[in-house]
């Protein structure tokens, strides 16, 4: 039996090299000895963790279509019975729909990027064909475009290798900035609300996302930080939302009823740039050992 | 308060034990394991026999998971017994129904070794202690040697006390209110090596004496002294690793505990609860005398009737509020899977559960050589160890998902050594042998 030359400890008739540091045992054979009996035997009993078609992952998507499913139908049924009008149309398609989900479910690889583009490709398919009933398309178009651009902005950015991640957030930037004049080509004929309201509130709203991603690169904030940033990342959108509108209509206010968001927003950014350079307020919020 | 007698109705899952079957995951089997080497053959057939014997005086053990509506619970399963060729790994994965034709504990065996392997759900250590021994000294028994009389082996025909099969948390209860209380997240080693769902051992074979001398210069028991150097060995690896102190988190360890003593309870269903023992590194480095004395402090401070009273009420009052009750499993799943995931293994830095030193009876002591003992380790805390002692030794089973990564290990055995501890190691890793 040898020794560790490095650790100390005493190895195991006929070890080579120490199991805790590796290091290769210099002793002649005598020393090292004998191969003991292993640990354990060498068979490698090959484990399942479930069947191979019905993994713990892809139950839980499973399980989880079917609740949204059955609240869906739930929910339309309730509404039909309230409003004493009942179309089979729609309740039919959801489970076609919800159909179509198990399949891929059940046969595509259960990661998050293969299964979310499935289910959108074959949303938008079956939105498209039921549109068509009337030979053109209508509401559809709006339904499916929203679904490419949740696609774009939810999924598309772990196509990227985590040092590319920023040519994701420029894609998805881009997406929304494209698809927003293109509704409004499509819905008025022209880019009237894009271009006034839409487009440069959605300006403020990256502008403060990114105001957000460089305080990140200054230390790690903690859960209530990012709370409170997203609270006032919103509640800035909506203030712009408004004073760009109130711009386009040509009206003498500054703000109208989001002048208490901007207050709000206001009191917000005001705490956090205090608790991001205050010492002393950071840890009478926090709670800290000083 | 139901006891289970006849093997023919539903039993409820333990309290403690409610938390298993949805948290199983591909890193985290919920399985421990107990083993004893014997000096005499073993022989598979005979063995089966042996665990057909026991297992009628066990009929709580002789059942399969189940998941209702409301809650996993257990049914008396009549299926085929069988007993299993050992693996290269321990604690392997269970599955309900096709991993031991349903049962939720798996035997195995190798020419001179009998082990049993657990589901959490169906026991802990001394209730699978008292199992194991039963069991080889029936196996014993069929091969012409007598074990000897021991209140840890339950003879196969002899009368079963009704409380082996209770659930003492239930009989334990205190309604209290306001019990919960929430822990920060504690350090865990981070994954910079490959991990693997096949468990990787380092197991440590030390005097009890050497143990015993060192301990005592600490006022410590033997446990005091083990965690007290895996808390040191994590606070070094957290050094080690975290550049900014800033960064530091609570060093911790998580303690199970045999509240049958403190509570009078013989069963042999879970009846352990877990204290978390640990130093908060934020506050600076901790000499080791310091961690010893945190250490005992935070022990026998949390070992004692009224604050394990505490626990039982937290647990059983989770269970009995309504809300929890009566909404349904899919519902309560992932729910106890987040809880467990943010509240349970990521407030503790890593596990060692100590059985002790095991008495056996004067025949098996002559043919058992050595006893084993293994914790399935989770994804967040990689590392776990199952100590046990028998015969002089004590074996530190050190249990990790990490494929080649053994810093921990030699953090905790160096620190042994260098306090003058002689150590013997063994492992099943694939280096270290031709």
């Amino acid at each position: 039996m040898a020794y560790c030359v490095n650790c100390g400890v005493k190895l195991e008739s006929g070890t080579t090299a120490c199991p805790l540091c590796k290091t290769i045992v210099q002793a002649p054979p005598e020393v090292i000895g004998q191969p003991s009996e292993p640990l354990f035997p060498l068979i490698n009993e090959h484990i399942h963790i479930d069947h191979p078609m019905l993994t713990k992952n892809r139950k839980g998507v499973i399980e989880l279509v079917i609740a949204f499913m059955a609240i869906a139908v739930i929910t339309l049924f309730v509404t039909a019975f309230a409003i004493a009008h009942f179309s089979p149309w729609i309740p039919m398609a959801l489970v076609l729909l919800g159909g179509s989900y198990l399949l891929v479910v059940l046969f595509v690889r259960p990661s998050y990027v293969k299964i979310a583009s499935w289910f959108s490709v074959i949303t938008i398919a079956l939105l498209a064909i039921i549109d068509l009933y009337d030979m053109r398309f209508s509401w559809s178009l709006y339904a499916n475009l929203s679904i490419a651009l949740s696609w774009t902005l939810c999924v598309s950015p772990l196509l990227f290798k985590p040092e590319d991640r920023w040519g994701a957030i420029v894609l998805g930037a881009a997406a929304v900035a494209t698809y927003l004049p293109l509704i409004d080509l499509v819905e008025g004929g022209g880019l009237g609300w894009s271009l006034s309201i839409a487009l440069p509130t959605y300006a403020v709203v990256l502008l403060a996302v990114a105001t957000l991603l460089v305080r990140m690169k200054f230390g790690k904030p903690t859960i209530t930080d990012k709370v409170l940033s997203l609270i006032a990342i919103s509640s800035w959108g909506v203030v712009a939302g408004d004073f760009f509108h109130l711009r386009s209509i040509s009206s003498p206010l500054l703000l109208s009823w989001s002048s208490s968001v901007a207050i709000v927003a206001l009191c917000i950014v005001i705490f956090l740039v205090l608790n991001m350079t205050l010492r002393r307020v950071r840890n009478y919020f926090n709670n800290r050992v000083v | 308060m139901r006891n289970y007698q006849h093997g023919s109705e539903l039993l409820p899952l333990d309290n403690s034990a409610i938390i298993y079957p949805p948290t199983v995951a591909r890193f985290n089997t919920h399985v421990f394991r107990l083993s004893m080497d014997l000096r005499i053959p073993v022989i598979p057939e005979r063995l089966l026999t042996a665990l057909e014997h026991v297992l009628e005086r066990f009929p709580y053990f002789a059942v399969s998971l189940r998941q209702g509506f409301y809650w996993y619970y257990l049914m008396p399963n009549h299926a085929p017994l069988a007993v299993y060729e050992d693996n290269s790994s321990p604690c392997t994965y269970i599955h309900p129904k096709r991993g031991a034709n349903g049962y939720l504990f798996k035997v195995r065996y190798t020419s001179r070794r009998i082990a049993v392997e657990y589901f959490h759900a169906l026991t802990d250590g001394t209730g699978g202690l008292v199992f194991l021994k039963s069991l080889v000294a029936e196996y014993l028994k069929l091969s012409g040697v007598q074990a000897g009389d021991d209140p840890q082996v339950l003879i196969p025909g002899s009368m079963m006390d009704p409380q082996e099969s209770e659930d003492s948390f239930e009989r334990c209860y205190t309604p209290l209110k306001s019990v919960f209380g929430f822990e920060s997240k504690a350090f865990h080693m981070g994954a910079d090596d490959t991990l693997t769902d096949s468990v990787q051992v380092i197991s440590a074979r030390i005097k009890i004496e050497d143990l015993k001398r060192i301990s005592t210069s600490y006022k410590a028991t033997i446990t005091e002294y083990l965690v007290a150097e895996l808390i040191d060995a994590m606070q070094r690896i957290q050094e080690q690793t975290v550049r900014n102190p800033k960064r530091y988190r609570p060093v911790r360890v998580s303690v199970p505990v045999n509240i049958r003593k403190v509570f009078g309870s013989k069963s042999l269903r879970n009846f352990t609860l877990f204290i978390v023992i640990g130093i908060d590194v934020r506050l600076g480095h901790y000499a080791f005398e310091e961690i010893i004395d945190q250490v005992i402090h935070q022990v026998r401070g949390g070992v004692n009737a009224k604050s394990l009273s505490k626990q039982v009420s937290r647990n059983v009052a989770g269970r009995r509020n309504p809300l929890i009750r009566y909404a349904p499993n899919i519902f309560k799943r992932p729910l106890m899977k987040l809880l467990s995931d943010s509240y349970g293994d990521s407030v503790y830095s890593t596990t060692i559960s100590n059985i002790g030193n095991v008495e056996l009876p004067k025949g098996m002591a002559d043919v058992v050589d050595r006893l084993d003992f293994f914790l399935s380790p989770s994804k967040p805390n990689k590392v776990s160890c199952g100590a046990i002692g028998a015969n002089g030794y004590l074996l530190m089973n050190f249990t990790s998902i990490y494929e080649t990564k053994t810093a921990y290990e030699r953090e905790v055995l160096t620190a042994l050594v260098a306090k003058g501890i002689p150590v013997e190691v063994a492992t099943n890793r694939k280096n270290g042998k031709d």
